[in-house]
């Protein structure tokens, strides 16, 4: 005997991959049907409705409770019916603010806060669920992977072994891919000011885009930041289609002027994308984004498994920070001025030209943006005392106190700029490398002359 | 009664679902494999999925109810139709011919701007379908967005 479906069994027809239709009926008899963008699970036997421009839904809803929903399992295209009754109307309490959250994601992204705002959840008791496919129908070839709790395991041990800071983000990206399945993903971290992240590691694009910037709040990592919770966007395509469309209508109806589309990210064409917080001791320290090409592949389930890794990481940076501190203090000051041909292994004889405007900390080499920030003051002041004294060899403990810096007590962002300026040499196969030579300590190569430009109120360097 | 867009996006380009009423009064959501609107542009035949058509008992009902929704795969333009079905028939060659047009269109859209494979929304093609002829008598701007249910009269595009 099959068992009876159930609103579980459904579970991947709600990602929002494939629009649900409704159809509801008036009192009189006349049908009215309609594509939903979405619809939630509640529990076991009831799902819920954005009533956000359900009108006639609705009040067909409220006249005659009976429903008839079509949904679409989006990676077998199985299509089921589900029969159900109008139960309520939710204005508050955890449905509607689960799916008063997901709107406010999506003008969030869009712009369009002044337009997606939901009104009501009507809540439906599912009675009967039909399955509409032939029986016999096949599996996908290649089902979609879901991040379990064996692969999360592996790689949170994996993790929890690492030394330092940047061994940390290697394993952390290389794992999600090798046991999750997650073939691109970003880590960025919160800046000095908690106003922007910054791109610290990536894995699976053709160019790293580390050292890039996004402000909290903007685009799907920025977001997931800003609100601490994670932000699943299943289908871009589908939604930008949406929110277009609803702008468009906006406009004919001089309701509102145009909105922004979603920030572009590391892929071309991302057909869903995921961020979640990460955030240790109730203090943000970055967010972790991962996108695919295939619309649907991030469920909530997986925002749960990035969010638990993401915690992790979060307190592992955290800990390699508090850990460069701690041995960082406890090191000998080297203060060794190395004679600068020890290290300086010159290519050629031609000098690269760095250049350094001390308002913003932008930094150029050779005419070419290299890094701007914390990142560019570090580089400028590593520079300067290789030009003036000769020094290659330098600890984090000294660097972290020099003044030039600017660096805020209560946020050392010290070793993370510090592994974003050596990413940023060597993806700009720069002729200056850091080089790690110990527990709180580093090396700068400098492999051809340099000339140093300072642009500070038209005074040289 | 319905615009040349209407009428454009009801028999191409776009993605088609029904609401049925049986005799107790339960909808029932399915879709359509295809649209014709008629010169008069106040009638049309509209292919809905067979079983579909038994399971509300249209057949042996006359003056059932029937509403359609069309939607441009590629920017969600919608339309709406509501009418009554005058008469439930055999698809003819005509039909056969409008469906696989339609088919065809259907899958290649959401193929091309989805990214689904074709051979996963082929799946949806129901068996058999039957041509319902029903007589329009409201058309509605269905588009999301605040003007959805909007009538659409007076040459008011979608």
């Amino acid at each position: 005997m099959t068992r009876a479906l159930t609103v579980a069994d459904l579970e991947e027809c709600f990602v929002g991959l494939v629009p649900t239709v409704l159809a509801t009926a008036s009192a009189s008899g006349t049908p009215n049907v309609t594509y939903l963008s979405r619809t939630h699970p509640v529990d076991d036997e009831r799902i819920a409705v954005s009533n956000q421009f359900l009108s006639k839904s609705s009040r067909n809803a409220a006249e005659n409770p009976r429903a008839s929903l079509l949904l679409i399992r989006p990676s077998t295209y199985e299509e089921y019916r589900v029969s159900a009754l109008y139960e309520r109307t939710d204005r508050s309490g955890p449905v509607f603010e689960r799916l008063r959250n997901d709107l406010a994601m999506i003008a969030a992204l869009t712009a369009m806060e002044d337009v997606f705002r939901l009104s009501a959840a009507d809540i439906f008791r599912v009675t009967d669920i039909e399955r509409l496919s032939p029986p016999g129908f096949p599996e996908p070839p290649e089902p979609m992977r879901m991040a379990g709790s064996d692969e999360l395991g592996e790689l949170c041990a994996r993790i929890s072994r690492c030394g330092d800071l940047e061994t940390i983000l290697a394993v952390t990206l290389d794992g999600l891919d090798e046991l999750l399945g997650i073939g691109h993903s970003q880590l960025l971290l919160a800046d000095e000011t908690a106003t922007k992240l910054f791109t610290i590691a990536t894995h699976g694009y053709d160019e790293t885009g580390v050292g890039a910037e996004v402000a909290i709040g903007e685009g799907v990592a920025g977001l997931a930041a800003q609100r601490c919770a994670p932000v699943v966007v299943p289908n871009l395509s589908q939604m930008d289609r949406y929110t277009r469309s609803v702008r468009e209508s906006m406009e004919r109806s001089g309701g509102v002027g145009a909105g922004h589309s979603i920030p572009p990210a590391g892929l071309a064409n991302p057909g869903s994308q995921l961020a979640v917080p990460a955030l240790a001791m109730g203090q943000l320290v970055g967010s972790l984004f991962v996108e695919d090409e295939r619309g649907g592949r991030f469920s909530q389930r997986d925002a749960a498994v990035l969010g638990t890794l993401a915690s992790l990481l979060a307190s592992s940076v955290q800990s390699a920070r508090a850990e460069v501190r701690s041995s960082g203090a406890l090191a000998p000051a080297t203060g060794s001025a190395q004679a600068v041909h020890d290290t300086a292994t010159t290519d050629d004889g031609t000098a690269v030209g760095v250049r350094h405007f001390t308002v913003d900390g932008s930094t150029f080499l050779d005419g070419e943006y290299l890094i701007k920030g914390v990142a560019g003051r570090l580089l400028w002041s590593l520079l300067r005392q290789y030009r003036d004294e000769g020094r290659t060899e330098f600890t984090n403990r000294e660097i972290r106190l020099d003044p030039s810096l600017d660096l805020p007590d209560f946020r050392d962002n010290f070793e993370s700029r510090l592994i974003l300026l050596k990413r940023r040499l060597e993806d700009r196969d720069a002729p200056l490398r850091i080089v790690r030579t110990g527990r709180g300590r580093f090396r700068v190569e400098v492999r051809r002359p340099v000339r140093l430009e300072l642009r500070d109120n038209n005074r040289a360097g | 009664m319905l615009t040349d867009e209407a009428v454009e996006l009801f028999e191409r380009g776009s993605a088609l679902i029904v609401g049925l009423v049986g005799p107790d009064g339960a909808p029932l959501a399915t879709r359509a494999w295809g649209m014709r609107v008629h010169p008069d542009r106040t009638t049309a035949r509209v292919l809905v999925t067979a079983r579909d058509v038994a399971a509300a008992d249209i057949a042996n009902h006359p003056g059932g109810e029937l509403t359609v929704t069309g939607a441009c795969v590629a920017t969600l333009r919608s339309a709406q139709a509501k009418g009554t079905v005058v008469a439930v028939l055999p698809p003819d060659d005509t039909d056969a011919a409008c469906m696989q047009g339609y088919t065809d269109r259907l899958v290649e859209d959401v193929s091309t701007v989805d990214g689904i494979p074709r051979y996963l929304v082929e799946r949806l093609v129901p068996d058999a379908v039957l041509a319902c002829e029903v007589e329009l008598r409201e058309v509605y701007d269905q588009t999301p967005g605040p003007r959805a249910g909007a009538p659409l009269e007076n040459g008011t595009a979608p």
